[in-house]
Order: structure tokens, then C-alpha cells, then sequence
């Protein structure tokens, strides 16, 4: 048992929140990059199966009813394995002929309509929230989640809102962290979806960024016609990331004064209204503020590179001049330079002024 | 690595921490950041977002090449600026972060007084020497400064520089390589020396300590050597061979290093991804075409094996380190 764990236990305990011996401490999580490692070779031995079935059973592909059916099955074997105890391979293995079992029913599914509709991109959206939910496994749930978010982008795509897509998501990926540890009984449901809703969000939109001067989206050949311009997605996001503010707030309810409360709230609008020319940056930083809020590290590190990303698609873009884009950007930058200036001036980081005007009513 | 957050779910899970005691738990184990934390964290997050739009804004004002403002102006503005940069972390103070940030944003404005310069002047330079200049004329401000994200920037340049080099000028390599495979060979020799002289002075220098910048140096390094093996394969010239012979000599060294001296997993994991690539690739090149259909089943097996084989060992020693 090490020590930070008998310090974390002894905390607890002096707290009055737990009670008796120390139990043992839990398994140790994974580093991300050793999840990510296990979802490469997962996608990549599907795509091995694929070409498998593709030359050994091709009049499967022919088959749309077929495709579904054998898909059907290996999902379905999948499910079976993931719930067996535990084992490294099993979990490759049942990942691979998942991940190749969705894709022939998603074929099948093509095959059989013959066209393809928002309908049948809302039917994939289903299917992957679907399995999202019920598939046992981190990194299966984290690759139906980000899936169906594609779905749900394209199927928006298709009926003229492709902007919309990353404000809805993100609102799904707030309201999952910020609930974290509501729901004891979901909470690794609630992470791992929590996790492919950002993923998805961070490609939606930078796909967005890099595609919005063309009718191009995500390689999709369709020309339809515009019913949501991009503000209202943009208006979207900054209300999302408002209502985290707003959230993050709530918890401090009882400790911070109103006067405080308000400020924090302004502060963040004036950074929404700024940043509204410059897309994406809002999203970034709600996902910093998520990641902070939950000390998640991973989190973190994808709301630092997401803003790194959008700050410098900026100015590749092509709506706007470059002349534009420097006002745009020396704007928020003198926003934020004196936010953080009247910070410190107005709350030191000192640690009793600051409960000091923490707790002034 | 033990983590907070991790145990304090897992006691949430198992119920030892009752549902209507969650929140303090989080509160008083800081899983939940108090006012103080968060205090710090907007400090930092304005900081660094404030400073790096700063630098961008300049930065696309100069790329705009505005008209109606004189060259002198323009030189003006971004001169004064680098002078309002270091003025900023002379004033504010060295061991700071704001003054850190302040010494970023001039080192970038470097770039832009270098791109302006080209811009007006259109001395005919490449843009290799516009990168490599930059890099020169930063060095000190990266030797002084002691700030990792600027010898970040500084390696990106370097890295920049020898891409556009090669693309520019023949290669000063040909005589021992085949010349597609010389900026490979480049990129791995100056990311491999820099990540063995940066692990070597972190016991001098606490401040170069933050692995996420040694990371992202073995992973460029380790890109441009499975390259090389990937490259071996498929070409059968014997040249192409040492790239597989290094390439090999690398996973040993790596292993070697971050398993007994340093212990590092994120390195571990790069040389199983490594690892597996190289052997799954060659395993593709030489059976598909017998194989056929049988042989893309039996290579999703192998790779299956291999995968859970990997995360495996990975998590056992993962494990190992922590007791």
C-alpha cells in the first residue's frame, strides 16, 4: 500500500466519510496512450477481418440482408466475449470483429436503401448510440460514441445545419463531466462517452474549419443548401460555454459573492463575444474547463492541443481577411491580458484576501 | 502513477463513499479544484491564451502585407513589439511565468521580423534560411530563458529547417544513402541526439524535467526510424537494410534506457507500436499475394496476439513500477 493512498485514506477518514481498515487499493487504469495503442491495433486487425470476409465470403458484400446479418452476428459474438473475465486478447479480439461487424452491417444497411438519406445517417447515429450504451469496454464505447457523432454531423450535413453539430456535442460532453460523479452506478459508461463526444467534437469541428469556404463536408459530395449559417452554431457554443461557467459557479454557490458570481459571468461572455469570429476557441476552452474541473489530465491535454489547433486553422480560413483576423485576435488578446490584470489586482492570489473576498457578501 | 482521482471513483463504485458524501470527498481530496486552484488555473489559462493570441495577431497583421502602412511602420510595429516582449520579461522577471510567456512572444516575433524582412526586401534567400535564421538568432533567448515550450519552438524550427533544406538543396548525404531516404535519415539523427542530450542534462537542469517534451522529441525520432524500416522493406536495395539494422539497434537502446534506467511507459509503448508495425508490414508484403484471403485472416490473428501480447506486458510493467 503506498503512501499516498494511507494519506488519502487517512484524509478521508479524519473527514468522517469512510469508516475502518483501508481496503486495498483499486487496479491501476491504464495510461491513455496504452488505450490508444489497444484501439489502433483493434482497428487495424478489423480492417485485416474486412479483407478477409471481403475475398473469402465477397458474395456476403452482394448480400445487403447477409451483410447485415453476419455483421449483426459478430457484434453480437463481441458483446459475449467483452462480458467474459477479462483477457487482453479476448478484448483485442472481440473489439476487432465488432469494429468489422458494424461496418458490414452499416454496409448492409446502404446497400439495402440504395440512397443515402439523413434518415439512414440518423439510423447509423441510433446504432452507434446504441452500442455506445450497451457494449461493455472503454475503447468500444469511446469509438461508438465518436461514430455516432459523426452520424449525427453528417445527418445535420445533409439537411443544411452542419454547424450545429458541434454545439449539440459539446453540450452532451459538458453535461457528461459535469455529472461525473452523479451516477455511481454509470460512471465508466458516462467517461468513456464522455471521451468520444470530445474526440468528436475536436475533428467535427476542425473538419468545419478546414471545409466551411466549400460545400465540401467530411468528403461528402452533397450540395445543400444552407438553413443554419455558421453564427448560429458559434451562438450555440457560446451558450454552452456559458452554461459551464454558470455550472462550475453553482458549485461554489455558498462560497462565492454575488458580486463575484456576476463578474466571472460577464468575463465570460466578453471572451464569448470576442471569440465569436475566431471558431473553435470556445470549444477548447470549455474542454480545458471540463478537464480542470474534474482533474482530468487527458481532458486537459485535448482542450491545450484543440486550442493550439483552431488558433492556428484561423488563419487558414478563408471567410475573412488576414487584416480581419489580427483585429479579431489582438481583441481577445487584450481582453484577456487585462482580465488577468484587473485579477490580480482585484483578487491576489494571496490565499486569505482571496477567501476574504470570497466569503464578502 | 498513483492517482487521486482513480481511487476516490473506485471508492465512489464500490460504495465505500456514500452518494450523499461524494462531493466532499472530491472537495477535501482536491479531485475538485477549491476557489484557490481555480484562481491559479484562469491566471495561467489567460496568460498563455492571452500572450499566444498576441503573438498571432502580429503575426497575421504582417502576413496581410497592408497597403496603406508604410514598410518603416511595419518594422516599426513588430521591432517595438520585440522590444515590449523582452522589456516585458526583463521587467516582470526571469523565474516567472509571465515573464517566460513574454520571452516566447518575442522569440515568435523573431520570425515574423525575419518574414517581413523577406517580404519587403525579397532578398532571394530560401525559406530554409528564413527557419534556420530564426533558429540561430533564438538560441540564446532558449539558452537564457530555461523555458521548455521555447526549445520546443526551437525544435520545430530546426525540424522545419531541415525538411524545407532538403527539399531545396541536394543532399549532402548521397554518397552514403539513397537520396529519398536522407531527410529521414536526418530527421532521426538530430531528434535521436537531441533526446539523449536532453535526457543526459535533465539531472543538471530540473527546470528541462516535463516529459511530455521528451515524448514529443522520441516520437518524431521514432516515426523517422520506422519509416526507414518500413522503407527496408519494401525496397530491396541494400542501403535500404541499414535503415532495418538501425531501426533494430533503436528498439534495443530505447527498451534498454526507459525500461531499466529512466522508466518511462509512454516510450515502452512507442516501441511496441513501433515494433508491431514493422513486423505486421512485413508479414503483409510477404504474405498476401500467396496467401490470399487465408493470409489477411491470419494477420489480423497475429496482430490480435501481438496487440494484447503488447498492452499486456505494458500493464504488468506498468504495475511493476508502482509497488
Amino acid at each position: 500500500m503506498s503512501r499516498s493512498f494511507e494519506q488519502l485514506w487517512s484524509t478521508l477518514s479524519t473527514a468522517g466519510l469512510v469508516d475502518g481498515l483501508a481496503p486495498e487499493p483499486c487496479e491501476l487504469e491504464s495510461p491513455w496512450y496504452v488505450k490508444v495503442l489497444m484501439a489502433f491495433f483493434g482497428w487495424l486487425a478489423a480492417v485485416f477481418l474486412l479483407g478477409f470476409v471481403g475475398i473469402v465470403m465477397a458474395s456476403i458484400l452482394e448480400n445487403s440482408f447477409a451483410s447485415i446479418l453476419v455483421g449483426g452476428f459478430m457484434i453480437g459474438a463481441a458483446f459475449t466475449l467483452l462480458r467474459a473475465p477479462k483477457s487482453a486478447f479476448l478484448e483485442h479480439f472481440s473489439l476487432a470483429i465488432s469494429l468489422a461487424g458494424q461496418i458490414l452491417v452499416i454496409w448492409g444497411m446502404f446497400e439495402a436503401s440504395n440512397t443515402e438519406s439523413t434518415i439512414l445517417w440518423l439510423a447509423v447515429m441510433v446504432f452507434q448510440s446504441v452500442l455506445a450504451v450497451f457494449m461493455p469496454g472503454v475503447v468500444h464505447r469511446v469509438f461508438s460514441s465518436f461514430a455516432a457523432c459523426i452520424a449525427l454531423s453528417i445527418a445535420l450535413r445533409l439537411v443544411g445545419a452542419p454547424y450545429l453539430a458541434s454545439g449539440i456535442i459539446l453540450l452532451g460532453a459538458a453535461l457528461l463531466w459535469l455529472n461525473e460523479f452523479r451516477h455511481p452506478r454509470y460512471m465508466l459508461q458516462m467517461r468513456s462517452l464522455g471521451i468520444g463526444l470530445v474526440l468528436a467534437v475536436i475533428k467535427i469541428k476542425g473538419t468545419l474549419l478546414f471545409s466551411s469556404s466549400s460545400i465540401f463536408w467530411l468528403g461528402y459530395r452533397h450540395h445543400t443548401e444552407l438553413l443554419i449559417g455558421p453564427w448560429v452554431g458559434e451562438l450555440l457554443t457560446g451558450f454552452v460555454f456559458l452554461f459551464v461557467v454558470w455550472q462550475l459557479l453553482h458549485r461554489f454557490n455558498n462560497q462565492l459573492s454575488t458580486k463575484l458570481r456576476v463578474t466571472a459571468l460577464l468575463s465570460a461572455i466578453i471572451i464569448a463575444a470576442v471569440s465569436f469570429e475566431s471558431p473553435g476557441i470556445t470549444i477548447g476552452i470549455v474542454i480545458l474547463l471540463l478537464g480542470f474541473a474534474g482533474s482530468h489530465r487527458v481532458l486537459i491535454g485535448l482542450g491545450i492541443a484543440a486550442l493550439l489547433f483552431y488558433i492556428s486553422a484561423y488563419y487558414y480560413l478563408l471567410d475573412t481577411t488576414l487584416l480581419m483576423k489580427a483585429l479579431t485576435l489582438m481583441v481577445l488578446a487584450l481582453v484577456l491580458l487585462s482580465g488577468r490584470w484587473l485579477m490580480r489586482h482585484f483578487l491576489p492570489p494571496d490565499e486569505t484576501h482571496v477567501e476574504g473576498v470570497l466569503h464578502a457578501k | 502513477m498513483f492517482s487521486t482521482r482513480n481511487q476516490i471513483i473506485s471508492f465512489i463504485q464500490q460504495g465505500i463513499i456514500k452518494p450523499e458524501d461524494v462531493d466532499e470527498a472530491l472537495s477535501i481530496t482536491s479531485v475538485r479544484p477549491d476557489a484557490k486552484s481555480w484562481r491559479i488555473f484562469i491566471d495561467r489559462l489567460l496568460l498563455w491564451f492571452g500572450g499566444l493570441s498576441l503573438a498571432c495577431a502580429v503575426t497575421f497583421f504582417i502576413a496581410y502585407n497592408w497597403g496603406e502602412i508604410g514598410r518603416f511602420a511595419k518594422f516599426g510595429l513588430v521591432q517595438c513589439s520585440i522590444v515590449l516582449a523582452i522589456a516585458s520579461y526583463w521587467k516582470i522577471g526571469a523565474e516567472t511565468l509571465a515573464g517566460k510567456i513574454a520571452l516566447l512572444v518575442g522569440a515568435i516575433l523573431v520570425g515574423v521580423l525575419l518574414a517581413l524582412y523577406g517580404q519587403t526586401y525579397q532578398a532571394g534567400a530560401d525559406t530554409w534560411q528564413l527557419f534556420f535564421t530564426w533558429c540561430v538568432l533564438i538560441l540564446p533567448w532558449a539558452l537564457l530563458g530555461r523555458f521548455v515550450a521555447i526549445w520546443l519552438l526551437w525544435f520545430v524550427l530546426a525540424n522545419l529547417s531541415l525538411v524545407l533544406y532538403y527539399q531545396t538543396v541536394p543532399s549532402v548525404l548521397d554518397v552514403l544513402f539513397r537520396s529519398e531516404m536522407d531527410l529521414l535519415w536526418l530527421l532521426f539523427c538530430f531528434n535521436g541526439v537531441a533526446l539523449l542530450v536532453w535526457e543526459y542534462l535533465i539531472k543538471f537542469c530540473p527546470w528541462l524535467s516535463p516529459r511530455w517534451a521528451l515524448r514529443l522529441l522520441a516520437t518524431a525520432c521514432g516515426v523517422s526510424i520506422t519509416w526507414l524500416a518500413l522503407y527496408a522493406i519494401f525496397d530491396n536495395a541494400v542501403t535500404s537494410s541499414a535503415g532495418a539494422l538501425v531501426w533494430l539497434a533503436w528498439l534495443c537502446l530505447m527498451y534498454f534506457v526507459y525500461y531499466r534506467l529512466r522508466q518511462d511507459l509512454y516510450m515502452l509503448a512507442g516501441i511496441c507500436l513501433s515494433g508491431i508495425t514493422v513486423f505486421i508490414t512485413f508479414l503483409s508484403y510477404h504474405m498476401l499475394d500467396n496467401l490470399a484471403g487465408g493470409g489477411f485472416l491470419l494477420i489480423a490473428l497475429i496482430l490480435l496476439g501481438l496487440g494484447a501480447a503488447a498492452t499486456s506486458w505494458l500493464k504488468k510493467v506498468h504495475l511493476e513500477w508502482q509497488s
